[in-house]
């Protein structure tokens, strides 16, 4: 989040200029300022702006040059543009696909609110890929709190203007290969439960079909309430014979509080949970 | 007494006055429960378990289901599900004879108000099922007015073996209960939220005083997710913040969160939500946990206040 332009174009650059260091592919949407004017400000805080778009590897553009060409913001087209950028960048041999975008565009009704939490939640699934992360830049001035505090819990972090990396991520949702599953670390509260759950429900999709699952919840800290559910949900989701391991004792019991009576097979030490067709 | 009554839900109050009494009382219901081929459940406290398992006839005490009251009913907030529920499912389309002793003597005045609250929310709890719950009231032991509590909570009275309607029953009753607790001492530390991401800060908040009071890691991990129920049910239904206050009693810790909300499902976090994402969820887990949870609620706010055995 940021307060006024100074502030978006500084934490913009500070986050390509990470992306470009850590061998990231890095697209840059830009609305509040001309993509000049981002360049340059790059530029100014030493960030070779230059020689990373004549390589390829930074983009910059405009909303409304892209996503929004028709007035309107298309949630499916947009998911369909960050799956081929992603498939793109892993051909060009990045690490990584970074894409950092104004969100201004969000406040000038283009698309509903329920919408736009929706499709937050599906970009944190494709975040949960491991490859691609999204930096949604949201001007205060531009929103309610109310609506501010709605769109800060689509998001896995969220921080205050001015607030440079080390970004705290207090919820990090990782999909995994070996074993194929998934796998949590860090504190699952309020804070962070629409990304976590836009994520959980749309696992059974995201993974190879009938493939059994292993829930990896070893570094997961903490865990709300909702968060059990959530997982006891998936749970009756998953093909058989996928796992939940590593919960901490306080959640195991309350995953068995929640459970019990609803998911057949729940595992008598709680830390097993064997999904169940 | 009859044994006629075999669908239906009664809630009765067995009155009684010293060991015979008692045992010929809740004898008598379940030799009821046996003549209508009932499943019979008695949860009572330990030392009133062991003097009916050995007062009462083998083939008796091997048909019942057991449970010591002062474990599974420490909390009052969780019987309605883990005890009373749990025994009236366990044989469905079948009346249930359940014998639930939730209040005696040594319970504190601390506990008291729960559970006679809990009392009164059987009835709404139990409207429409199919089970008879007996409750033993020791006239000799408790006071006066857990008695009279007892005339006003339960529809049904038995007493010197006979049973009668009560005049006093209220099925409003659990209003009665719902009175302001004592201001948190002066010592207690208290700290204020209103943002989401100050749940983390409040987990350890709470976590710094619960440790420093002495409770066990594990144990703290469980107090930190009641806590954080309360407060994110604060964040997400009031529109406003809340404070919480945490502080030390004689052998408790106490945690307390004041919203600006008002409770006004009296069964709240008394059952398990038929559906896990259901408000109430957050209420039950802290019942689950919790060794005592007193509420005060208004439409002015709501108090809540946790008890955690140190």
């Amino acid at each position: 989040m940021f307060e006024n332009d100074d502030g978006c174009l500084d934490d913009t650059a500070h986050l390509v200029h990470g992306g470009i260091e850590a061998q990231e592919k890095i697209i840059c949407f830009t609305q509040a300022v001309m993509p000049v004017a981002v360049a340059a400000a790059l530029e100014s805080v030493d960030v070779a702006t230059g020689p990373a778009l004549a390589r390829g590897q930074l983009r910059i553009a405009t909303a409304g040059d892209t996503f929004l060409r028709h007035g309107v913001f298309d949630p499916d087209a947009a998911l369909r543009t960050w799956r081929d950028g992603i498939e793109a960048a892993r051909q060009e041999g990045y690490r990584g696909l970074r894409v950092i975008a104004d969100m201004m565009w969000a406040a000038q009704s283009v698309v509903s609110a329920g919408r736009l939490a929706w499709y937050e939640g599906q970009l944190s699934r494709l975040c949960a890929g491991g490859f691609l992360s999204a930096v949604c830049m949201y001007d205060r001035r531009m929103f309610t709190a109310a609506e501010l505090s709605e769109i800060s819990m689509t998001h896995l972090a969220s921080a205050p203007p001015g607030n440079h990396t080390p970004l705290i991520i207090p919820l990090r949702i990782v999909r995994t290969t070996d074993p194929v599953g998934i796998r949590l670390t860090g504190e699952a509260d309020l804070a962070t439960r629409r990304a976590l759950h836009a994520v959980l429900d749309g696992l059974p999709e995201d993974l190879p079909y009938g493939t059994p699952v292993t829930v990896d919840l070893t570094g997961l800290s903490f865990a709300d309430g909702a968060t059990a559910a959530a997982l006891v949900r998936l749970a009756q989701a998953l093909p058989t014979g996928s796992r939940f391991v590593g919960a901490s004792a306080s959640l195991a019991a309350v995953l068995r509080l929640l459970g019990a009576g609803v998911v057949p097979g729940l595992g008598a030490d709680g830390t097993v949970l064997e999904g169940v067709a | 007494m009859t044994a006629s009554v075999t669908t239906g839900f009664d809630h009765l109050a067995l009155f009684y006055r010293g060991e015979e009494d008692y045992v010929a009382g809740v004898g008598r219901f379940i030799a009821d429960g046996m003549a209508s081929r009932a499943p019979i459940t008695v949860a009572v406290p330990g030392p009133h378990l062991e003097r009916l398992r050995s007062r009462l006839p083998t083939e008796v005490v091997r048909e019942v289901e057991w449970s010591d009251m002062a474990v599974a009913g420490r909390n009052p907030g969780r019987i309605i599900h883990q005890v009373l529920l749990a025994a009236a499912d366990r044989r469905p389309g079948r009346q249930a004879y359940i014998v639930g002793e939730p209040i005696w003597p040594s319970r504190s005045d601390l506990e008291y108000p729960a559970c006679a609250a809990h009392e009164a929310l059987i009835n709404e709890a139990f409207t429409g099922r199919n089970a008879r719950i007996l409750c033993p009231y020791d006239t000799v032991g408790l006071s006066a007015m857990a008695v009279a509590d007892a005339r006003r909570t339960h529809p049904t009275l038995v007493g010197d073996g006979r049973t009668w309607q009560s005049p006093q029953y209220d099925p409003a009753a659990a209003k009665r209960f719902n009175q302001p607790l004592p201001e948190p001492p002066p010592e207690a530390a208290t700290m204020s939220f209103g943002e989401i991401d100050e749940l983390a800060t409040l987990r350890i908040f709470v976590a710094c005083r619960a440790a420093a009071a002495g409770i066990a890691p594990r144990r703290v991990d469980e107090i930190i997710v009641a806590v954080n129920e309360l407060a994110t049910n604060t964040l997400e239904h009031t529109g406003d913040g809340g404070t919480v206050t945490v502080w030390t009693e004689t052998g408790v810790l106490v945690v307390q969160v004041r919203d600006t909300g008002h409770i006004t499902d009296p069964l709240a976090g008394r059952t398990v939500p038929a559906r896990l994402d259901e408000r109430g969820r957050g209420l039950f887990l802290v019942n689950m946990i919790c060794d005592l949870v007193r509420l005060h609620t208004t439409a002015a706010g709501t108090t809540l206040r946790l008890h955690l055995a140190l």
